[in-house]
């Protein structure tokens, strides 16, 4: 495993910025005066007991929830209010926590779908099957494969996406994700459910996404996955930060000890 | 207003049924088909005493609705909620077809319980109609029992909050299937025969739209959300098409379709009624 | 993966190749088509021994077919339900006709009308989309119920219960189609039409974007499809196949009346694309050809079996029961309708067979 290249703060450029966000159902807050920043090229992960709020953080960010409060600056706009598909052709795409695939559809089709944002053809033009969109076609296949290459999954484009095991599944949702050229991509617990080797591969491939340019968060529980790759650590525990900082500091901070009492952190 | 009773039973059956199952039972209107229908051969072809053809009736009802779960739903239950629409809907067709076959006129009369009017203040009153309130009522009150007093009640009422869970913890969900079908059919049985002057075999459709935007109005899932809106819907009926004929010039044929508007509105603007918290599944 | 310039491309597919390539993938197309070009040549001998005007009813089928597979795009496709399509069918039905009767519109022009009508209205009521399972199905029926409603009431509109009569016949520009045969003709190229614009749609860009969204709406906002938009878009586009179908009924007709546009009809629209089968297209001819045939069958059976217990006759009676049974032993035991059981039989799939009606998400 490659050591992540070091990277100086003068170096950085801020891509995103949350600010005091904010998000209550019914009483209980699920996220609490959040702000972080996330810097360009960096591998940024978000841990925190189960329930800490990373998820629904995540929910804000991609415009399924609106939060109660805060903003989130993203290209020099707030993306507060923004739909997910708008924020999805801004630029943030994202994994889930349940598999939400397609799985009646093939694998290559699968990704052909996240290649829609950046494509055009309406109905009509389908309809007709004027050349405009065949070209397209040709192109969105072969893009497609491109990002099938990237996940290791090529040698299965054609299979249905349910049928395949569960850790393909994972990396599919990755291509599908990717598929959608972001600039940042959120995954949500990617590495669970998989085995060693497969978390290590996980990894490799976290490390391919970032050499494309491409900023990842990384909400995840596995801690060696965390500690090895990530360049910067945010800690929630009850909706709040608790803690952040690079991986070793995080690591000793006795608050986050206290809060993952009994949890191996090598 | 006794409409509006009629709509509250069936309201109540499609809420039942929800409740347990989470299935909206596209023959519930059926039920009361039935209800009317059968009222009529028990009382006048066979010339049963009155009080024995309640019983009769209801009965009757409450089996077809417990063979409507078996065949149509039972085997369905792993399917997902558009193969339940489209199997209630066929069941609907089915009943339908089968009222129209054994009783072919177009209205069938079932003699009032007890004859004659009541003068109260005010209005005279038809007893009729105090029938009609009174069943009502006594209904309302013995679902109410039911589902908050006794187990089994309890249970049914746990499988339409988390239905994986309550099997879990021992409650026979299949069976609760059951109970809630046999109970929806009896109780669709009942507003059948409470609206009895006017029973026909293609009452069905009629009254399953009424009853569940009735439902829908108070609140799908919540008993006295049935109460409120079917009331609530009479009143609409009674008041409405008088409006639109005299400020709107309009006639009255368009009676029919106001269920389904403020069925759809209702859906589109407060999906949760009156009472309800129900779940809509919107986003 | 270098890139190939285009001259490369268009030599290497070359033209014969690529014929045969289409050939291939839409032999059920060319099979169809084949089928109904040659049908009135073997089916007006034989249709007076066999008691049912063969030419008549696939007339009608075409015509069906074409609503019905906007509505299998709708069901099968995006997911979503409509018990109301009857509305759009009758939308279009009054529109083509009142248009012709009433104002004197060329047959070609009505019709094209009919279309941008039921589409118009299809957008209208698209807020509905926003419901979802139950809930969406109510509220179709409610739509139907209304659209019936309306039917009958606007007197001055459509005149009631009268109905509109002297319907004139189909006719493009420069040429009256008077003959059976002719309609028979110009319905099926209609439909043929139709369904390959509905095939080409399917395999592309939007058709993955829709099924998508019939799996995971959550998932397709992610992957930047606007759910909503694409919701409206597919209603619309069923509810307009729907009105070019009800305006080619009202010519081929000649006559409409509010009870040919009853909550029946969305049923039996429902049923079609049901029994047909929801994740083809062809579901809809074939959905389309078993429910209108069926009845023909029936009611010709005194014919061929000669003595017939006295209730197969009375089959009017009946026609509901056999309807609701359709619906449920459909439902129970090939819920994905023909087309799949028959295409499951002469392909074998590396997959396994997954039922359209379970419930979505990894289980």
């Amino acid at each position: 495993m490659t050591a992540p290249p070091a990277t100086t703060e003068e170096m950085k450029t801020t891509l995103l910025s949350a600010r005091d966000l904010t998000k209550k159902f019914g009483g209980l807050a699920a996220v609490k005066d959040v702000s972080f920043d996330l810097g360009q090229g960096v591998i940024k992960a978000i841990i925190g007991p189960n329930g800490a709020g990373k998820t629904t953080l995540y929910d804000l960010l991609t415009g399924i929830y609106e939060p109660d409060a805060g903003s989130v600056i993203f290209s020099e706009k707030d993306i507060i209010g923004l739909s997910p598909h708008e924020i999805t052709s801004l630029g943030i795409a994202r994994t889930f926590q349940t598999i939400q695939l397609f799985p009646n559809m093939t694998v290559i089709e699968n990704v052909m779908v996240g290649l829609h944002h950046r494509t055009g053809s309406g109905m009509l033009k389908a309809a007709f099957k004027l050349p405009g969109e065949r070209r397209e076609e040709t192109w969105i296949m072969r893009e497609a494969s491109r990002y099938l290459d990237i996940v290791g999954l090529e040698m299965q484009s054609k299979s249905l996406a349910g049928a395949l095991p569960f850790g393909q599944q994972r990396m599919l949702e990755v291509a599908r994700a990717l598929a959608t050229n972001p600039t940042i991509i959120l995954l949500d617990e990617p590495a669970s459910g998989l085995n060693v080797y497969e978390t290590r591969e996980l990894g490799e491939i976290i490390y391919r996404i970032r050499d494309m340019g491409v900023t990842v968060i990384l909400v995840e529980h596995d801690m060696g996955l965390v500690m090895r790759i990530s360049d910067e650590v945010l800690v929630l525990d009850y909706g709040e930060i608790l803690a952040e900082g690079t991986p070793a500091e995080v690591r000793n901070d006795p608050k986050v000890i206290e809060a993952y009492l009994g949890t191996e952190l090598d | 207003m006794a409409n509006g009773c009629v709509y509250v039973l069936v309201a109540m059956g499609f809420n039942i049924i929800y409740n347990s199952t989470g299935i909206i039972n596209f023959a519930q209107g059926e039920f009361s088909m039935f209800g009317g229908l059968l009222a009529f051969t028990f009382a006048v072809s066979l010339g049963v005493p009155l009080p024995l053809v309640i019983i009769l009736t209801l009965l009757t009802c409450a089996v077809i609705g417990g063979v409507t779960e078996r065949l149509v739903i039972y085997p369905l239950r792993r399917a997902g909620v558009l193969a339940a629409i489209i199997a209630t809907i066929g069941a609907s067709i089915l009943y339908k077809s089968l009222g129209r076959l054994f009783w072919p006129k177009e209205a069938y009369k079932v003699p009032d319980f007890t004859a004659g009017n009541l003068p109260m203040p005010g209005a005279t009153v038809s007893s009729q109609f105090l029938w009609a309130i009174g069943l009502t009522a006594l209904s309302v009150f013995l679902a109410w029992l039911f589902f908050n007093r006794t187990r089994t009640g309890k249970a049914m009422r746990a499988c339409s909050v988390n239905r994986q869970a309550a099997s879990l913890v021992g409650i026979n969900v299949s069976h609760m299937s059951l109970y809630a079908f046999v109970i929806a059919g009896a109780l669709g049985g009942l507003a059948g025969f409470i609206n009895a002057p006017y029973a026909k075999y293609s009452i069905g459709l009629f009254l399953g739209i009424k009853g569940f935007t009735a439902s829908v109005v108070g609140g799908l899932g919540n008993t006295f959300g049935a109460v409120a809106g079917g009331l609530v819907l009479g009143l609409l009926e009674e008041l409405i098409p008088g409006f639109l004929t005299v400020v709107l010039g309009v006639s009255s044929g368009f009676k029919e379709a106001i269920a389904a508007i403020v069925l759809i509105l209702v859906l589109l603007w407060r999906p949760q009624g009156i009472l309800g918290k129900g779940v809509v599944e919107k986003v | 993966m270098a890139e190939k310039s285009k001259a490369e491309t268009r030599k290497e597919e070359g033209l014969g190749s690529r014929f045969l390539a289409l050939v291939v993938r839409n032999k059920i197309l060319l099979i169809l088509a084949f089928f109904i070009a040659i049908m009135p040549v073997w089916a007006d001998p034989i249709s007076k021994p066999l008691g049912i005007d063969l030419v008549y009813v696939m007339r009608l089928v075409g015509v069906f077919t074409i609503v019905a597979v906007g509505l299998n795009l709708l069901m099968g496709y995006a997911g979503q339900i409509s018990l109301g399509h009857g509305a759009f069918f009758g939308v279009g039905a009054y529109t083509s006709a009142l248009l012709t009767v009433k104002a004197g519109f060329p047959v070609w022009f009505a019709l094209i009308l009919s279309i941008v009508v039921a589409a118009i209205v299809g957008l209208l009521v698209a807020p509905i989309l926003r419901l979802k399972g139950h809930y969406l199905a109510m509220a179709t029926l409610g739509l139907g119920i209304i659209a019936f409603v309306f039917f009958r009431e606007l007197v001055w509109l459509t005149n009631g219960n009268d109905g509109v009569r002297g319907i004139p016949e189909l006719a493009l520009p420069g040429l009256n189609i008077t003959t059976r045969k002719g309609e028979y003709f110009f319905v099926w190229i209609l439909a043929l039409l139709v369904l390959i614009l509905c095939g080409n749609i399917v395999r592309s860009r939007q058709g993955r974007a829709i099924k998508a969204l019939h799996h995971s709406e959550v998932a397709a906002e992610a992957m930047g499809i606007n759910v909503s938009w694409h919701k409206i878009k597919i209603f619309m586009f069923s509810a307009a196949l729907g009105g070019l179908a009800g305006g080619v009924f009202a010519h081929l007709q000649g006559y409409i009346d509010p009870g040919s546009f009853s909550i029946m009809l969305s049923i039996e629209l429902v049923t079609m694309v049901v029994v047909g089968g929801m994740e083809s297209i062809w579901g809809a001819v074939a959905g389309a050809g078993v429910i209108l045939f069926i009845p023909e069958i029936i009611e010709a059976l005194p014919k061929w079996l000669g003595d017939v217990p006295r209730w197969v006759e009375r089959y009017s009676l009946y026609e509901g029961i056999l309807f609701g049974l359709i619906l449920i032993l459909t439902m129970i035991f090939m819920p994905s309708g023909i087309t799949k059981g028959l295409s499951d039989m002469t392909r074998f799939r590396r997959s396994p067979f997954v039922n359209p009606f379970r419930k979505k998400g990894v289980e």
